[in-house]
């Protein structure tokens, strides 16, 4: 359900590192799983809800109807063979005992309704056998005798009781109208509901109450109900259960996609922050280097008239000599930055040089070393000795060397330590890592290292374009490099450099390599 | 460079002010220097004046330095090139060594390297031609 908080939103690193603002981490993916989760659980369970509830409803309306008949057939089978029983056995408490049912329905006369004679103790078991034979022994409808004021005469089956109770208190002043419906429904003190059927019977002047519990005369459509519930329960949960999973999957793996895309753009846009300055310092190294190189002519030029020359007094030729010596020195060091400017913009003249990778190491250390003297540093290389000469521009990887090496130095600044180098050899590519025991590089810088003009050193003691000029040359020969903080301690960067034969060369003819001009020559 | 033997250079640059300087200071280190603005005239001087070296500027208007480069070594293979330019970049100056170039050498340029370049080249030129007699 919940993304880690480490994850971020899209947009929020260092895509714009100098904005504050950032969306809090995980919430926009938070609220996205909470849309999906509502849409693949509500979308599919909605209808299977109320589908089920239509069918429900239905098949509990007909089974209703299917219970009202039933019940009222089985009532007046029940009710008739009761009347048929007393009819015949009534006179045996009351009057002659002999004399046949059919004749003591005629003796009886119509019925007064002016209460019935309490029977005998004799009489009401007389009247509980004939109410059992007339139910039988497995009938879900019961039956009690009752006289007018709706007291019971025959024993009261426990599913009864509530019913029997229900309707004496609805009706405590006399008996209640019993034509207009004959089944009907009604709710005991406990909310059971029941159909029942109240008559008077005509062998004598008692009512019968023929009854059931709805449950047990619906028990088919009931049990039904209940196994429709669970299947929409159950389907309900699998649902769920299914789209909290795809969710969760799905937004994950968005997440994972916008990250990918974010950095690409962050590649994209570092790529295009060095194209930008270095299309700017082409064209200022451009227009400067002719006239720099006439103004340098020029100088030398009068310094060579100097030499050869022995008219001018000997005070102006040293004052001359001297000027001219600074408009050399001076011209020379815009050359200088122009051509750090150059280099910066990946046109400098890259020279592939057959190159003894281990000795450009020891060399870029020791030049390192002899800027900065540091006897608390101790560097250590691991550097396969079968490594065969390279065709490599050893010049460029040699700054790249330095400059890492630099880093590192300036690192552990404070703390001494130890820089470790290590190459190796893998398929087309050369594997280097520079790490070092310093403090690592704060999680914040990280993005930014390779920018141009990034530094975290004091104003004058750096550009900040030592490694985005690493960054442009391994960029430029095809390889790559990364920096990262090392789990203990220390910074790591770690570059790739092409082998030959995958040196990209450009602007070049495959179809006329240098071998063919050799031979002719 | 053996004494007496003169090295026969043609300097070739679209900047007049730069050919004039540069060609003083390299005659004053005793080269036999021919001047021409453009690729074009290069290849007729080229075949006007016998040469030993042809230093070469990059971007001019016209046949530049690169095509000048490649016609050169077709018409003279033994002719040497050193390339001079301001507009240095890897594609050019990788192409400029497999067409055939001595050196690639960037604007400005210490005199005495040039001149030693130079004399390089013609040495180069005269060992190659010799051994091919």
């Amino acid at each position: 359900m919940n993304t880690s908080p480490r994850r971020e939103a899209p947009g929020g690193r260092a895509t714009v590192p100098t904005q504050g603002t950032r969306m809090a981490p995980g919430r926009y993916y938070r609220g996205l799983l909470r849309r999906m989760l509502l849409i693949g659980f509500l979308l599919p369970f909605l209808p299977l809800a109320v589908v089920s509830a239509i069918v429900i409803t239905q098949f509990g309306k007909a089974s209703e109807q299917t219970a009202r008949s039933q019940f009222a057939e089985s009532s007046h089978r029940i009710l008739s063979a009761i009347d048929v029983q007393l009819a015949g056995a009534t006179p045996r408490s009351t009057q002659d005992t002999r004399a046949p049912a059919s004749h003591r329905r005629e003796e009886g006369g119509p019925r007064s309704g002016t209460g019935a004679p309490l029977p005998s103790n004799a009489g009401q078991e007389l009247l509980n056998r004939v109410v059992r034979e007339a139910l039988g022994p497995s009938s879900i409808v019961q039956a009690v005798v009752l006289d007018t004021h709706l007291k019971p005469l025959t024993a009261v089956p426990a599913k009864l009781q509530g019913l029997v109770d229900a309707l004496a208190s609805k009706s405590p002043a006399g008996p209640p109208a019993l034509e207009s419906q004959p089944v009907q429904e009604t709710n005991d003190a406990e909310g059971t509901s029941y159909l029942y059927l109240l008559d008077r019977l005509d062998s004598g002047p008692w009512q019968v109450l023929c009854g059931a519990p709805e449950r047990d005369l619906r028990g088919g459509y009931h049990t039904a109900l209940r196994r429709t519930q669970l299947v929409v329960l159950v389907t309900g949960l699998l649902l769920a259960a299914n789209a909290v999973s795809l969710s969760i999957r799905l937004v994950r793996r968005i997440e994972a996609a916008d990250r990918r895309k974010q950095k690409q753009t962050e590649q994209m846009l570092q790529t295009g922050k060095l194209a930008a300055i270095g299309q700017l310092a082409a064209g200022v190294g451009h227009e400067i280097n002719n006239p720099v190189a006439i103004m340098v002519e020029e100088a030398g030029w009068i310094d060579d008239l100097l030499h050869d020359t022995e008219t001018p007094p000997v005070e102006v030729r040293a004052e001359m000599s001297r000027a001219v010596g600074q408009i050399q020195r001076q011209g020379q060091r815009c050359k200088e930055i122009i051509q750090k400017l150059l280099s910066f913009a990946r046109e400098t003249d890259f020279r592939l040089q057959e190159t003894n990778l281990a000795a450009l190491v020891a060399d870029a250390i020791a030049i390192s070393l002899a800027r900065e003297k540091r006897p608390d540093v101790e560097i250590e290389t691991s550097i396969p000795e079968d490594l065969p000469p390279l065709l490599l521009p050893a010049n460029e990887l040699e700054q790249v060397f330095i400059n890492l090496i630099g880093n590192a130095l300036d690192a552990m600044e404070d703390t001494g330590g130890t820089v470790s180098i290590s190459l190796e050899l893998a398929g087309e590519r050369i594997l280097v890592t520079v790490s070092d025991t310093g403090p690592g590089i704060p999680e914040l810088d990280l993005p930014r290292i390779f920018d141009p003009f990034f530094t975290t050193k004091p104003v004058d003691q750096g550009t900040g374009l030592g490694l985005s000029i690493s960054y442009g040359i391994l960029k430029k020969i095809g390889g790559d490099i990364r920096v990262d903080n090392l789990p203990g301690r220390g910074a790591r960067f770690r570059f790739t450099v092409p082998v030959p034969g995958r040196f990209p060369v450009p602007g070049t003819d495959p179809q006329r390599p240098p071998a063919d001009l050799e031979v002719e020559a | 460079v053996s004494t007496g033997q003169i090295v026969r250079v043609l300097l070739v640059d679209d900047e007049s002010v730069f050919l004039e300087t540069l060609s003083r200071r390299l005659r004053a280190r005793s080269l036999q220097v021919l001047c021409v603005e453009g690729g074009g005239e290069a290849l007729t001087a080229l075949a006007a004046h016998p040469t030993d070296v042809v230093v070469l500027d990059m971007m001019m208007p016209g046949l530049g330095g690169l095509e000048a480069l490649r016609e050169i070594k077709r018409s003279d293979p033994s002719v040497e090139v050193i390339i001079l330019t301001g507009h240095a970049d890897m594609e050019s100056a990788v192409a400029g060594m497999r067409f055939g170039a001595f050196d690639f050498l960037m604007k400005p340029v210490d005199i005495d390297h040039l001149s030693s370049r130079i004399k390089d080249a013609a040495r180069a030129r005269r060992a190659g031609t010799e051994g091919k007699r």
